[in-house]
């Protein structure tokens, strides 16, 4: 594949920023954070755009950055206190029921994720945030579907004991 | 290219490759048959087509040069042109946005800032730091500005837009088949024009045809009309096609 020049770069600034947008917002909550990470996305990807091989989509590259940015700002932010959000009841929840409490688990998510080792972040960004079923995580991450059930369903029960408000929330 | 499954739910990873247009034909056609058939998932994708469009406009967007300079990255040639064709929001909203940089000459004011063949009518709407006004006459743009184009035509048709800078070369904007036809009345182009780099006039030419048209046919015509006559030509499409013109000078910001 030949290598990605400035101009695709900028091509993709305009197509998936929105895209790149959304996730950093999903992420780290705050509109101002959101932005600046979103345009970090972009630096980052235009230093590094060699190590784009084109095995998957712009899209996939950008939010796999778009994720590294904002996990070092969801470690800066680790020693602050937990949004006071409950976990979603089970994987997937996220986008239904009211939209308000869906974005206040989201949140939570992201709070807790950095406090995870990285097969298991992406799993769960997977699941929480890009709303996949667990075959179809299993299939691009290249995993049995009972991995990824062991590693979320360990992340719901470290989370319960991070958050110690299972009794208050009532987490599933 | 996966395809969205009626028994399960659309995830958020798959509406975003649909809006983007990542999608192969064929997840775009079982998408498309699924938002026709499920209101909230149609409204779903609405929402992000939306957002897709207002982030092209928003003022907190950095321009992209910006993120060069950042990056460290060497500006790119003046004269260069990039021209993207956007087809990710959705088939009725394709979107093509324009960078320009044009070689650097003494700003001038052009002389006749709208001339109308046939009565198209053609609002620019300039986004400039955060704040947004119509195009006036004789008026400068600076590099990272956006233009939005509203246009209203008595017949509707085929709406090309072709823009040629200061060296005399001419980019499609927006292409007729991108946009389709187009009823009689108002519509507001899809996207927006960014304007980048270097200083100098630039011309829009905003034309509505009742027929099909081929642009790449007005492209050389308008480069030969430069050639002949420079940048204040007196080119207008042949035939039926209604033109409506804007000229404008780009200084830097």
């Amino acid at each position: 594949m030949d290598p990605v020049g400035l101009e695709t770069i900028e091509d993709w600034y305009q197509r998936y920023g929105s895209s790149v947008l959304l996730r950093c917002r999903q992420l780290l909550g705050q509109e101002a954070q959101a932005w600046d990470a979103m345009h970090q996305t972009f630096v980052r990807a235009i230093r590094y755009r060699h190590k784009y091989q084109g095995t998957g989509t712009p899209l996939g590259w950008l939010h796999s950055i778009a994720w590294r940015v904002c996990l070092d700002e969801l470690r800066r932010r680790k020693r602050q206190a937990c949004p006071g959000a409950e976990l979603p009841r089970e994987p997937g929840a996220v986008s239904t029921g009211d939209p308000e409490s869906a974005v206040v688990a989201q949140r939570t998510v992201a709070w807790l994720m950095p406090r995870f080792r990285e097969q298991i972040q992406q799993m769960v960004y997977l699941r929480y945030f890009d709303e996949l079923e667990i075959d179809e995580i299993a299939q691009q991450m290249g995993v049995s579907v009972r991995t990824v059930e062991r590693r979320l369903g360990h992340f719901l029960e470290k989370s319960r004991r991070l958050l110690g408000q299972e009794d208050s929330h009532g987490i599933a | 290219m996966g395809s969205p499954d009626d028994r399960r739910r659309v995830s958020a990873q798959l509406i975003e490759r649909y809006v983007t247009g990542e999608l192969d034909a064929g997840g775009r056609a079982e998408m498309s048959r699924l938002a026709a058939a499920d209101s909230a998932l149609a409204a779903r994708i609405a929402e992000r087509e939306a957002e897709h469009r207002a982030f092209l406009v928003d003022a907190r967007r950095r321009p992209y040069a910006d993120l060069l300079r950042e990056a460290g990255q060497p500006m790119r040639r003046p004269s260069q042109r990039l021209l993207w064709g956007i087809s990710a929001l959705a088939a009725a909203s394709a979107l093509v946005v324009v960078a320009v940089m044009v070689v650097p000459e003494a700003i001038e004011k052009p002389p006749d800032q709208v001339r109308l063949k046939g009565k198209p009518g053609v609002q620019a709407a300039v986004l400039h730091q955060g704040q947004t006004r119509l195009l006036t006459s004789g008026e400068n743009l600076e590099a990272g500005d956006r233009l939005r184009l509203v246009v209203d035509d008595p017949r509707g048709g085929f709406v090309t837009v072709l823009l040629q800078d200061c060296g005399g070369e001419v980019a499609v904007v927006y292409r007729p088949e991108e946009i389709g036809r187009v009823t009689a009345g108002r519509i507001e182009l899809p996207g927006s024009i960014e304007l980048d780099a270097a200083a100098g006039t630039e011309r829009l030419f905003v034309i509505v045809s009742d027929e099909l048209p081929d642009p790449a046919a007005w492209q050389r015509e308008l480069e030969i009309a430069f050639e002949r006559q420079g940048i204040h030509h007196d080119w207008l499409p042949a035939g039926q096609d209604r033109a409506h013109l804007l000229e404008w000078s780009k200084a830097r910001p």
